[in-house]
């Protein structure tokens, strides 16, 4: 049996030869053992580094933007393809792109792959006591191997955080498929740690957050990385009206949180990307799944993840609720 | 010696049937309390949700939220998503700890001049007796 990155590369190999698409968006590997980083191949030979396993990876979606979003406006005559690596939560964020009509789906060429979750190196490294010097992954389970010792721990262990409440194994449509799909792990929207946050008094849940905000060093990677932060200006970058003003202050902190937080609400598709790139550990996605919780509740959306045509926000009922 | 609080409340009042309200209060001499400071916007959905967390930093004590009433919106719909959009915010900002109290959101139409000045009583009031607001407020 082809392994998925054997695949890929047949099938990427056939699309630069027929002359389907200019570019590739895949991933290769990184600076350290288990890192992976986005690659970009222009032709076969460049794609040849890339491969496909289950480490953790960054999303590729955001990188559309940059290459399609001319041809979509119509400043580029030309009918670009652009060929992409996509897992179900990447394939929520190029919908999300579309929803929005930043790009176009024919300049999209989507090549699947099922996912079961991707893992943690962190966690398998502290379960196994010290940095791990190889890992090894089959199907349920995964071997760490250290100094002297090996550890057989089970991938639901070592699994990312975001994974655990995954809403989109594999992508919903594809243009090519790289493998049948997995048996997948049954995954449940768990909003456990925000009902424990809800259930605090005013005073300690600002407590909390003061902590958690404060440590924000305003990198801005929380926004670089969201396909739902797609303006073309940025609240953040414009200094005409300044609604975020260079004082480094807990109420600017909250203040950046909010705005954010409030400008994907209804936008977000829970890829814990956000928290993912956060450099100093910011819990972002209690923000995120606070308001897609309220979402669901208030205005009776079945899944707030899924992007629609028409947002939560962007439209109304007659009889939504009263209360405040 | 103590002197008595007197609190910074921050009324966004729509243009079409608060602000006119208020009108409506002053023409009928009636009277509410000085404390409020009415900014007027074209329509309740027009009130961004960072305007209030901005009014908050600032020094804001409470936010009052003023419209039309559903139905009465002079852009048909603008009430409603200031609705849905505020119904998100205030639990958001209650979620990350600014008390949900120090936020109102009215229906006040143009005639209801008596409505308006005992909401602004009112929550004049309420704010009096949960006292300055220190949260997300910008230190001086």
């Amino acid at each position: 049996m082809m392994t998925m990155t054997e695949k890929m590369r047949e099938q990427v190999k056939e699309l630069f030869v027929n002359n389907e698409i200019k570019l590739f968006i895949g991933f290769e590997k990184g600076f350290t053992k288990f890192s992976r980083i986005p690659a970009f191949a222009e032709n076969y030979d460049e794609a040849k580094k890339m491969i496909i396993d289950e480490f953790e990876t960054p999303f590729l979606a955001k990188y559309l933007i940059r290459e399609l979003e001319e041809v979509a406006a119509g400043i580029v005559e030309k009918s670009e393809r652009v060929a992409i690596l996509t897992r179900g939560c990447d394939y929520l964020g190029i919908r999300r792109l579309i929803v929005d009509n930043i790009i176009l789906r024919e300049n999209i060429v989507i090549v699947g792959i099922p996912c079961d979750g991707l893992i943690d190196v962190k966690k398998a490294n502290k379960l196994l006591g010290e940095e791990a010097r190889e890992i090894t992954i089959d199907e349920e389970n995964v071997i760490a191997k250290g100094k002297t010792e090996n550890k057989i721990i089970s991938k639901a262990e070592v699994v990312l955080d975001r994974c655990r409440q995954c809403i989109m194994c594999e992508p919903k449509e594809s243009d090519i498929m790289l493998a049948e799909k997995t048996a997948n792990v049954k995954k449940n929207k768990d909003y456990s740690k925000i009902e424990e946050i809800e259930k605090m008094s005013a005073k300690e849940r600002y407590e909390f957050w003061s902590r958690q905000f404060e440590r924000c060093i305003r990198c801005f990677a929380c926004r670089d990385a969201c396909t739902a932060c797609n303006c073309r200006k940025c609240i953040f970058d414009i200094t005409e009206p300044e609604m975020l003003e260079k004082t480094v202050a807990t109420s600017e902190q909250f203040m950046f949180h909010f705005i954010r937080a409030f400008h994907v609400a209804g936008r977000c598709s829970a890829c814990g990307e956000c928290e993912r790139v956060c450099p100093v550990d910011i819990p972002l996605g209690l923000l995120n799944g606070k308001l897609r919780k309220d979402i669901e509740f208030l205005f009776n959306v079945e899944e707030a993840g899924i992007p629609s045509e028409i947002e939560p926000l962007g439209e109304f009922k007659l009889d939504d609720p009263d209360e405040w | 010696m103590s002197v008595k609080f007197k609190p910074n409340i921050i009324c966004f009042a729509c243009n079409w049937c608060s602000y006119t309200g208020a009108d409506m209060a002053g023409t009928s001499r009636m009277k509410y309390p000085a404390t409020i400071k009415i900014i007027r916007v074209p329509c309740s959905g027009r009130v961004n949700p960072t305007f209030i967390m901005k009014a908050y930093q600032k020094g804001a004590d409470g936010v009052l939220i003023a419209g039309c009433h559903p139905g009465d919106c002079h852009y048909n719909s603008g009430n409603y998503f200031a609705k849905r959009r505020f119904l998100l915010a205030t639990r958001f900002m209650n979620y990350i700890g600014i008390d949900a109290k120090r936020l109102r959101m009215e229906w006040i139409s143009a005639a209801e001049g008596v409505k308006f000045a005992r909401v602004m009583a009112e929550f004049s009031e309420t704010i009096s007796e949960l006292g300055p607001n220190w949260r997300a407020r910008e230190e001086v």
